[in-house]
């Protein structure tokens, strides 16, 4: 992948948000993420995308797990298993289903656009940030996206990035590291025009 | 006046009559054409904005989605001020149900059954009902919301209505039966598993049914029929990303459950049905599909 080109997407799809989302910087990265997951998705999973049913409207995943099932989830996870120890053993259910509500999308599922929300947070290992902070920052996010000015510019901006992605990216045998580079440059990317920013003031 | 010119006026007025008829025709022709063109116009761009609304959500884009629904709505409804047509009606409801305005899609697909799409009635009616049942939920009202999906799951004809009732009524009943002591949780999750069964014998082919008989099973302690029934789902495609990727986490915690508690016999047998179908699934190893990080 031509990283300079990347850079250069990356650049002109941040300055329309910039315009769209002045004011919430903290959504830019859980955006691009979404598209630029999508757009590796559809390349490597077409298979799954033709078979899928063509089930309309869109029903809701079961959330309601089993005992076993959340424990098994803790336990399979090392660092959650380690941040989690004390609650796992004395098998407490409430604080564990509390916790499971919030880190299975994002660490069980890899919602795009929720690891891209709590990306500094999954960095650093901060689980339990990421479960006292779920609520607040999702309806937070769906309130600003809710309030842009213009969706559509925005719909298109992410389509636009989407199709010019999968144009870069040649070899998608490993989806999971070619994304965490990706959003690696997305990060540094996100970081280079905040300096610029700061610099022009 | 004699015969003769008689005739030729009254040629002349039939003539006129006629040429006059044919441009009035014309006209109402070319007017009929007109509004024929415009609806049909308005009736593809509507089809258009909602099948985009569709690949949206099949690609787990909420908000994208909902701007399509909006405007596969709004050229429906530019097409309704043209000419009243029950298939414009019909998509309206349809993106109303998307946009989950449940009066609104009520009223639509009444309409669209007054101008002769006949399952326009019972569609309005189920949309209204499972709109109530939504409300009566936010509202805390679940014994009755459980109900009103309980009524849909198994009466109605609406498939998007039936599909969505049986989500949310498994969704309901499995975090009432977390909290029953285990006899009774054991006998609950079996009745359960009866009416998704039910929803199966008539539409087997609905990935979705499968991925919920998939979750009871487990609950239910069930893993290998468990670990089928998410083999089917996956095999069937699912609706949405999420859901994909939730069966997937299904069938490996079955996997692990299985290794734990399955004879070495059955567990060989097993794990080589296994390891087939998640080569062929292009998994890297037996609990990492691609779409997982490492």
């Amino acid at each position: 992948m031509d990283e300079q080109s990347f850079d250069r997407l990356v650049n002109n799809t941040l300055k329309i948000l910039k315009e769209l989302l002045p004011t919430q910087e903290y959504l830019y990265l859980p955006l691009l993420s979404r598209a630029l997951v999508w757009a590796l998705n559809r390349y490597a999973h077409r298979r799954e995308e033709l078979m899928a049913t063509p089930v309309w409207p869109l029903p809701q995943s079961i959330k309601v797990k089993s005992d076993e099932f959340v424990i098994d989830f803790f336990r399979s996870h090392p660092q959650l298993k380690h941040e989690f120890a004390a609650e796992l053993e004395k098998r407490d259910m409430p604080s564990l289903r509390l916790a499971f509500d919030c880190l299975y999308p994002v660490v069980g599922l890899e919602d795009p656009f929720l690891t891209g929300l709590f990306a500094s947070q999954l960095e650093k290992g901060e689980y339990r940030v990421i479960v006292s902070n779920f609520p607040q920052k999702l309806a937070q996010a769906k309130r600003d996206l809710g309030q842009v000015s213009a969706p559509g510019r925005l719909n298109q901006a992410l389509e636009d990035f989407e199709e010019d992605i999968r144009e870069l990216v040649v070899d998608l045998s490993s989806e999971s590291e070619v994304r965490q580079s990706l959003i690696k440059l997305l990060k540094q990317a996100l970081k280079k025009s905040q300096e610029e920013g700061s610099n022009k003031l | 006046m004699d015969g003769k010119t008689k005739l030729a006026i009254n040629f002349q007025n039939k003539s006129i009559f006629n040429i006059s008829s044919i441009f009035s025709l014309g006209f109402i022709l070319a007017l009929f054409l007109f509004f024929s063109l415009a609806c049909s116009s308005h009736l593809q761009e509507a089809k258009l904005y909602f099948s985009q609304g569709q690949e949206h959500l099949q690609r787990y884009q909420t908000s994208e989605s909902r701007i399509s629904f909006q405007k596969a709505k709004e050229a429906a409804q530019a097409g309704i001020k043209k000419q009243s047509l029950a298939q414009l009606y019909v998509i309206k409801g349809l993106a109303e149900v998307q946009l989950e305005e449940w009066p609104e899609a009520e009223k639509s697909f009444s309409l669209a059954y007054s101008l002769g799409f006949e399952k326009g009635e019972e569609w309005a009616a189920e949309a209204a009902l499972y709109g109530l049942a939504q409300s009566l939920e936010e509202f805390g009202l679940t014994t009755l919301a459980l109900e009103s999906y309980s009524h849909l799951l198994s009466r109605s004809k609406f498939k998007p209505v039936t599909i969505l009732a049986a989500g949310r009524y498994v969704q309901i009943k499995l975090a009432q039966i977390l909290s029953l002591p285990p006899q009774e949780k054991s006998k609950n999750l079996e009745l359960l598993l009866e009416q998704i069964r039910k929803l199966l014998k008539q539409d087997y082919h609905l990935g979705y049914y499968h991925y919920l008989s998939s979750q009871i099973l487990s609950h239910r302690g069930r893993y290998q029929e468990s670990f089928e029934e998410g083999v089917m789902a996956r095999e069937l495609g699912l609706p949405s990303s999420e859901i994909f990727r939730d069966n997937d986490r299904q069938l490996i915690f079955c996997y692990r459950q299985l290794k734990k508690e399955l004879p070495p016999s059955e567990w060989n047998n097993f794990s080589v049905l296994y390891h087939r179908l998640t080569n062929q699934w292009g998994w890297r190893d037996e609990e990492t599909p691609s779409w997982m990080k490492r």
